[in-house]
């Protein structure tokens, strides 16, 4: 349904990168840095930080020239705060959307390459790691388990469905739109993207690990994949 | 035949009980969590405990026509249809609260920008 070709290169002018950040005060300001300020085929790039209630200076550590931060009074989770980004960068007119980490689990070099396929012909685009070393066993474990049950269930082909390194474009946000607070979001998303037919390209990454006590713990995998199991009954 | 204890300890434990729950339904009565309706669906609770658990012999005629062997049977049966319904109110309103909370939290952090 979603089409595109590559003349829509030239009427692409605004790139919004969302990070949702939660106690990255020590790390979101070396990763807003890092971003780089020239991507091919975009006019205009913007930086939104949406801060989840952090309880330490994430969102001053952010606040600077060319960076929208939007606060949450209290934490809401990663799938609201990226909701909260994804709609600020929509009514601020951004083309495409892209959603990167806070912790610098995401090369901002990688971006480049990320966003290639959407002009070619892409609808949305999600970066794929390596399941194997850093990443923590558990971790290598519950994916795998995740992305299997995922495509058990909906049929939906991607082989790292929590990975948040992820574009698309904005006109496919009403296809995307998900409801989830917390980490099921990215399972969700894809899903709604399954059931609306937009097509999903993959780019791989290199996986990068510098925290193994934040982001998905045991808990969250086993309740994204109960998620996975009401959404599929419900359905 | 050894006469008992005229109030045996497990009366006295419900007693007790049923007296600090009424005591902490006024106090949130008092600090206006609910209102007044509130404190006397909560102290006709308690004082109802109080009363089944002190005076059980008008209660026993209950048992026969509901078919359950004991009246304590009849109490945890009530109790757990009590505490089912409880549990599923509570549930639908964290659920509501959450979803309000969610609702404006996100609509601040938008307020600024342009719609």
């Amino acid at each position: 349904m979603l089409r595109h070709s590559v003349s829509l290169v030239a009427v692409v002018t605004s790139l919004a990168i969302v990070i949702p950040a939660y106690r990255e005060g020590s790390r979101i300001g070396g990763v807003v840095d890092g971003i780089p300020r020239q991507i091919p085929g975009v006019e205009n790039l913007r930086v939104i930080v949406v801060d989840d209630g952090s309880p330490d200076d994430t969102a001053k550590a952010a606040d600077r020239p060319g960076v929208t931060v939007l606060r949450h009074r209290v934490n809401l989770g990663v799938g609201a705060a990226l909701r909260t980004g994804t709609e600020a960068a929509i009514r601020l007119g951004a083309d495409i959307v892209v959603h990167m980490d806070a912790d610098g689990q995401h090369p901002p070099a990688d971006l480049v390459r990320l966003v290639q396929p959407l002009f070619e012909g892409a609808d949305a685009v999600t970066a794929v790691r390596t399941f194997r070393r850093p990443m923590p066993w558990m971790l290598i474990f519950g994916n795998r388990v995740l992305t299997l049950a995922t495509k058990a269930l909906f049929g939906v082909n991607n082989p790292d469905t929590q990975c948040a390194y992820r574009a698309f474009w904005a006109h496919c946000w009403p296809s995307l739109a998900w409801q989830s607070t917390d980490y099921a979001f990215a399972s969700e998303m894809l899903i709604r993207a399954k059931m609306h037919g937009v097509r999903w390209q993959t780019v791989p990454i290199a996986t990068i690990y510098l925290d193994r006590f934040k982001g998905t713990g045991v808990g969250d995998g086993v309740h994204i994949f109960r998620s996975l199991i009401t959404w599929r009954l419900a359905r | 035949m050894e006469a008992g204890p005229l109030v045996s300890l497990i009366q006295v434990a419900v007693c007790v009980f049923a007296l600090a729950m009424g005591y902490l339904s006024y106090l949130g009565f008092r600090r206006r969590q609910f209102g007044f309706a509130g404190l006397l669906f909560w102290q006709v609770t308690w004082i109802g405990l109080t009363i089944v658990s002190l005076v059980p012999q008008p209660f026993r005629s209950l048992i026969q026509p509901l078919k359950v062997a004991r009246l304590m049977d009849l109490v945890v049966i009530a109790g757990m249809l009590a505490l089912g319904a409880i549990t599923y109110r509570t549930y639908a309103v964290v659920q509501q609260l959450r979803r309000q909370l969610e609702d404006s939290v996100r609509r601040e952090a938008l307020r600024d920008l342009p719609n």
